[in-house]
């Protein structure tokens, strides 16, 4: 449970990451694609900052944008222009590889499809991120048995995906973006391949984290009843935020914080 | 990412693709194994031929007419014994030089017949050629000069004819004259594909007489040391072209028989090795193939690895590895396999050969080298993926 730090705007200019630091802090994020030599921009401007321990749902038509503004704030992709900070530290300024590590360290990531290795136990998918940031085989058991226990999937260890029902499989999915104690999960659409009770489920799993861990969760979804189960909706469209009820038209560095309290 | 984590990953991709695997593998397995058989039968090919020249005796030089190498034909001979006593006086030492008249003749003994070459040679030859007796003597002095009817059989004829019979002492008919078999060889296989141990060898002068031989074909000459080989050989030949202006006269050496077998042998192998070594190539494209289907059939798994943190070079490393691993354990069933086939030719048939240390070490430097070579550009690819698009192939 993080205490509520209120984040002094505009000093995340350190280089290294600050604990005080927002978690994201995006100022005239642009991202343009050439498709066919066409430039198709699919974002235009976006001013966002979530803090540390927030719960966050970002909702907008297809095409509006949102998976764009995801793979940024993911570190999957770089903006075309404008500048985002992850944990205060300035992703124009890392190297391919540095950004691997940033992923690994500071994001867990939550797919729509799940995204796991199918051939492998469930055990071993969680454990895969530790793989790359190199602790050693026995820890990473150790840690990976302990997130899916936290999933409530302590009996599934030696599963295969394939031997899972889709709610499981998300399950193991989120256990693996928690195994690395990242500050925050960025979730996909991580109920649309659900049905509505294992999805329910995901979301009870989702809003626990948050709560009880203080993991700032960043939800991207078009389910209405998915959102509000968020403390804060962003809406995107045709590549700007809309409406954030956070900020309330206000600027991001006062971005609407919930505490752990209000998630009850 | 630690390096037995990445071979961990790349053996588990290989184990559940496992009939691709093995697909892969083979071209790298036929490769490998038939660059170890080929050069294992070459070198043995090549180890044989030189023993047999060896097993001749040491320091000698074959004196035969005309030019000799390969295509030149046959010279009809125009030496006859009055050259042998030339060239002893030009050697020196009569008792260092011999001579060959070899004819196709049909022996008997009681009902029991065999077509051997019968051979007119001299007293001197034991002195010349590695020739151990088994039984008996070999041919004297005085049965060349008296032209006796007797006859030193090689060890095979003997056993034809006599059986488990002792045949020194007893008679032979040798185109239809009797002959007293005074001595018998030790077996000493064969040279350049004549087996020396079904000659039958009788004084010359009995030959020329008996046989209707009055050429000779060849000479041979022993030199008393291997310095002295070079001198000697062109002092007779120089003797013989003398004695007859404007003939040619050829004179070869142990040594110069031993390097050009050896050259022409050598070279065999390199070819043999070659081709082989082609088959391995292709077996090198094929895991090129494999790889970039792999690295396409896995994009997402690419992205997701990339979203959790794999480093380029993680990646790279994985499929770089994968490649690897893939035809160096191809390299390892192939020489394993060549040599097993390499032991079993050797053993079932007459072909030698020989399995060469270099040769498996080449083969599995290449098959390593080969995954190298044709893993980079795939595992390069896999590694450059962008991880937004991999994450979101089909």
């Amino acid at each position: 449970m993080t205490p509520d730090l209120p984040p002094s705007p505009g000093a995340g200019a350190a280089d290294g990451p600050a604990s005080g630091a927002a978690a994201f802090e995006a100022a005239g994020l642009t991202r343009s694609y050439q498709l066919e030599g066409v430039s198709v921009d699919a974002l235009r401007g976006v001013d966002l900052r979530i803090d540390p321990g927030e719960f966050v749902a970002v909702v907008g038509p297809s095409g509006s944008g949102k998976s764009t503004l995801m793979h940024l704030l993911g570190c999957l992709d770089r903006p075309t222009s404008g500048t985002l900070r992850v944990n205060g530290v300035d992703v124009s300024t890392l190297s391919d590889t540095r950004l691997a590590e940033l992923r690994n360290r500071a994001i867990g990531f939550v797919f729509q499809s799940f995204h796991l290795l199918a051939r492998t136990p469930a055990l071993e998918n969680v454990a895969l991120p530790l793989v790359y940031r190199g602790v050693p085989r026995a820890e990473r058991r150790e840690r990976a048995r302990e997130a899916l226990e936290s999933v409530g999937l302590g009996h599934r260890l030696d599963h295969r995906p394939s031997q899972m029902s889709g709610g499981e499989q998300q399950r193991v999915a989120i256990a693996r973006a928690l195994v690395g104690d990242p500050r925050v999960v960025l979730a996909d659409e991580p109920t649309g391949n659900l049905d509505t009770r294992n999805g329910a489920e995901v979301m009870a799993i989702l809003d626990r984290l948050n709560a009880e861990r203080g993991v700032a969760v960043v939800l991207v979804t078009h389910e209405s009843e998915v959102a509000a189960r968020a403390h804060r909706q962003i809406h995107v469209r045709d590549g700007l935020i809309e409406h954030d009820s956070g900020t309330a038209g206000g600027p991001p560095e006062r971005g609407g914080r919930t505490g752990p309290s209000e998630a009850e | 990412m630690r390096a037995a984590e990445a071979f961990r990953i790349a053996l588990e991709a290989l184990r559940v693709n496992r009939l691709r695997s093995t697909l892969t593998m083979l071209g790298v397995i036929i490769g490998v194994s038939a660059v170890v058989v080929l050069v294992a039968v070459g070198t043995g090919a090549k180890n044989a031929v030189e023993s047999e020249i060896a097993g001749l005796g040491s320091n000698i030089i074959l004196v035969v007419p005309g030019r000799l190498g390969v295509g030149a034909l046959p010279t009809q001979s125009r030496l006859d014994l009055a050259d042998v006593a030339y060239v002893r006086r030009v050697v020196g030492d009569p008792s260092k030089v011999t001579v060959s008249a070899p004819s196709g003749e049909t022996v008997r003994v009681g009902r029991t017949e065999a077509f051997v070459t019968v051979t007119g040679t001299d007293e001197n030859l034991p002195n010349i050629f590695d020739r151990p007796l088994r039984r008996g003597r070999y041919l004297s002095e005085t049965d060349v000069d008296t032209r006796r009817r007797v006859a030193v059989l090689g060890s095979e004829v003997a056993t034809t004819l006599f059986g488990d019979v002792d045949p020194i002492g007893r008679q032979a008919t040798i185109s239809g004259v009797r002959f007293r078999v005074v001595g018998v060889y030790e077996t000493v296989g064969a040279t350049f594909g004549v087996n020396r141990d079904q000659e039958i060898h009788i004084p010359v002068t009995t030959a020329q007489r008996l046989l209707g031989v009055t050429r000779i074909n060849g000479i041979a000459v022993g030199a008393s040391g291997p310095d002295e080989i070079e001198p000697l050989q062109r002092r007779v030949v120089d003797a013989l072209v003398e004695r007859y202006p404007g003939e040619r006269f050829s004179a070869v050496t142990q040594t110069q028989l031993l390097g050009t077998i050896g050259t022409v042998l050598g070279m065999l192998t390199g070819v043999l090795a070659a081709i082989a070594g082609i088959s391995l190539l292709v077996g090198g494209v094929g895991v090129s193939n494999i790889m970039l289907v792999s690295v396409r059939e896995r994009t997402r798994e690419i992205g997701l690895r990339k979203a959790l943190g794999a480093r380029q070079r993680d990646v790279l490393a994985q499929f770089l590895i994968e490649a690897v691993l893939l035809t160096t354990i191809g390299g390892v069933i192939g020489i394993l396999l060549g040599v097993g086939g390499a032991l079993l030719i050797a053993g079932l048939s007459p072909v030698p050969a020989a399995v060469t240390w270099w040769s498996v070490a080449l083969a599995f430097g290449v098959s390593v080298a080969v995954g190298v070579f044709f893993g980079v550009a795939p595992a390069r690819r896999a590694g450059r993926l962008d991880p937004v698009i991999a994450l979101r192939a089909e």
